[in-house]
């Protein structure tokens, strides 16, 4: 997946649950990654910098340790795609 | 210097003792708040006087779910006050494997954060208190719900504590680490083997003053003028991980126990390490390999002031010897490598940053700290020559009571002579050095944190599509190890990896969870009818190869 787009909250939950191989329903703004769907800070750190590969974006390596929840996640992403 | 180690010492008491020695020093420090060896002591008495007024005595069970704070550190020390046993533990772990701990342990009374990065954990525990009858109180940092006490609501009144009766030989601690059969289990620490890293490095310290010179002058000609601008000034010491983990305590009681400063930070983030560095003007810092990769990548790494460390330590897994070079580079500092185990307590082998070759520091773990014994064995545990590959064994002062309620798990690990069998296959030289090659037992190491397969495995096979469940361990340069699982699915059945992983992740810590599934319709056995799990590295190794 590559973003030409702005991809809406509701799709980047899909894209989320896609990697994560998590239900859509389950994840939410609030949804931290740890606790709630056990994703540890490693492979967190991993998945985010996946971002570059299928959003499009660039994440720093130390931006990736900051994301805690798939609001951080999503609002970095659109801070990325609309500051670009 | 007077020893701060003696026979009669208990945790609390060697806390004292280092309060009495240091009254005004920092002893920890947490964002911008920062205390005294005196406040902490108060703070510690505090608690333990809330506890005793609970009703903890001596051998009470007090298990701390806390994520890094100042309150971390004070529950920690509190219980060896009365006699208690700290149980520290990730304030990540499912409510299945609280379950099993709180119950394993008899634990009577939990101090805890109500929630950790979205883990419920005051739900959990309001959930599991009816199932657990000697769990009578749950403590919780801010707001206390009904059923449950406020931190900040402990009475602290009460008679001066009298920690005569408490031996340096009773247990101290329960360490609950991945299980070798299915469900985590405990490692006993006493007193005595909880304090025997600070005890090792209080003799490396008492060095005659002559050989601390020419120490001194070595360290000059090695590295720079850093060790001049240190001067007599107080250490700060710095491990930047989860406080109920090895490094995290061990580094705890290790830094204040010498009358370091010890600096908490909330959670690892590789350019706020740097930051802190800085800042606080940090002299010791210590790191798994895989923090270490992630800091020498940080770009903050080239933009910080780092000319305070005057060493960086790295443990809790295999070091892999170009990460020790290029730390080296980056920090300017010497870069030690430090060798232990949840069992042995502390530190067994290390490089010396002096004696040592680049080399050596580099490639091996070091020799032995002095007091300790090691040997090589073979199957039979016949004592091997230098250089051949074999279970290293390892013999020392204090090292741990046996695994809690696992007679049987502990005479597998520790023999009658006192030798206690590490797991891991190394080979010894001629000159001392220990270079660790590989491991005899089935576990996996991802990024510092030890996980046994058998554990995932067990936990896999409840779920009731599941016929089989391999778990195997793929080396890899960032973290060390992955975790891979091979599942045969039940015949009938159309179980998908990602439900293996939504199940994976219901019941498992989060580093527990493997990262890749793969559903198999046969795995290779063994005419014994286990799981030839060397097929199946073999199998992803061809894969990477062709990849």
């Amino acid at each position: 997946m590559s973003s030409e787009k702005l991809l809406s909250f509701d799709e980047f939950k899909t894209f989320l649950s896609d990697i994560l191989g998590v239900a859509s329903v389950a994840i939410d703004r609030d949804t931290y990654f740890m606790g709630d769907l056990a994703v540890d800070s490693l492979k967190l750190v991993e998945m985010i910098l996946q971002f570059e590969l299928e959003l499009g974006i660039e994440v720093p390596t130390d931006a990736a340790w900051e994301i805690q929840t798939v609001g951080d996640a999503y609002n970095y992403y659109v801070g990325q795609v609309q500051g670009a | 210097m007077k020893k701060l180690i003696t026979p009669d010492v208990t945790l609390y008491r060697a806390l004292k003792k280092v309060a009495a020695q240091y009254p005004q020093r920092l002893a920890v420090t947490h964002g911008d708040q920062s205390i005294t060896f005196t406040e902490l002591v108060e703070q510690v008495e505090g608690l333990a006087q809330g506890l005793r007024n609970l009703g903890v005595k001596a051998g009470d069970k007090v298990v701390s779910i806390l994520p890094n704070s100042l309150e971390t550190v004070y529950s920690f020390f509190a219980p060896s006050a009365l006699g208690a046993v700290i149980v520290p533990l990730n304030p990540l772990y499912r409510q299945r494997e609280f379950a099993h701990i709180l119950e394993d342990a008899e634990a009577s009374v939990v101090i805890a954060a109500p929630n950790y990065m979205g883990n419920d954990i005051q739900g959990i525990l309001q959930t599991l208190k009816p199932s657990l009858p000697h769990l009578e109180h749950i403590i919780l940092k801010g707001d206390a719900p009904a059923g449950f006490i406020s931190y900040s609501d402990l009475n602290w009144d009460g008679p001066p504590l009298s920690s005569n009766t408490v031996s340096p030989s009773d247990l101290c601690a329960l360490v609950y680490t991945s299980g070798t059969t299915g469900m985590p289990k405990a490692v006993m620490h006493s007193h005595a083997s909880m304090l025997s890293a600070v005890a090792q490095a209080e003799d490396k310290i008492n060095v005659p003053i002559l050989k601390k010179l020419w120490d001194f002058l070595q360290l000059l000609m090695k590295y720079d003028t850093r060790y001049i601008r240190y001067g007599f000034k107080q250490f700060s010491f710095f491990v930047p991980t989860a406080m109920h983990s090895l490094i995290g305590y061990a580094g705890l009681i290790y830094g204040l126990l010498l009358g370091h400063r010890f600096m908490i930070a909330d959670r690892f983030h590789p350019g706020k390490v740097l930051e802190i560095v800085e800042k606080e003007r940090i002299t010791g810092l210590s790191l798994t390999p895989t923090m270490m990769a992630a800091v020498l990548n940080s770009p903050e790494i080239k933009r910080r002031d780092l000319s305070s460390l005057l060493y960086v330590s790295m443990g809790a897994a295999p070091v892999p010897p170009d990460l020790v070079r290029r730390a080296r580079e980056a920090f300017g500092c010497p870069i030690m490598i430090a060798f232990g185990t949840t069992e042995v307590g502390g530190v067994t082998l290390a490089t010396d940053v002096i004696a040592d070759s680049e080399e050596d520091q580099a490639t091996t773990v070091g020799r032995l700290v002095a007091g300790m014994e090691a040997k090589i064995v073979d199957d039979q545990q016949r004592e091997l020559g230098f250089g051949e590959v074999g279970e290293l064994a390892l013999r020392l002062p204090n090292k741990m009571m046996g695994y809690y309620k696992a007679p049987e798990a502990t005479a597998q690990v520790l023999d009658s002579d006192g030798w206690y069998y590490t797991g891991d296959l190394a080979t010894l030289d001629s000159k001392g050095y220990v270079r660790i090659v590989g491991r005899k037992k089935d576990m996996i190491i991802r990024g510092g944190q030890n996980i046994y397969p058998a554990e995932i495995e067990n936990y896999l096979m409840t779920h009731p599509d599941m016929q089989l469940a391999a778990v195997v361990g793929v080396p890899d340069s960032m973290v060390g190890e992955r975790v891979w699982v091979f599942v045969l699915p039940r015949e009938g059945t159309t179980l998908t990896a990602a439900e293996v992983l939504q199940f994976a992740r219901q019941g498992l810590a989060p580093f527990k969870v493997p990262e890749q599934v793969r559903i198999v319709k046969e795995l290779p056995m063994t005419s014994t009818n286990k799981v030839r799990k060397i097929d199946l590295k073999k199998m992803i190794e061809d894969e990477a190869s062709s990849n």
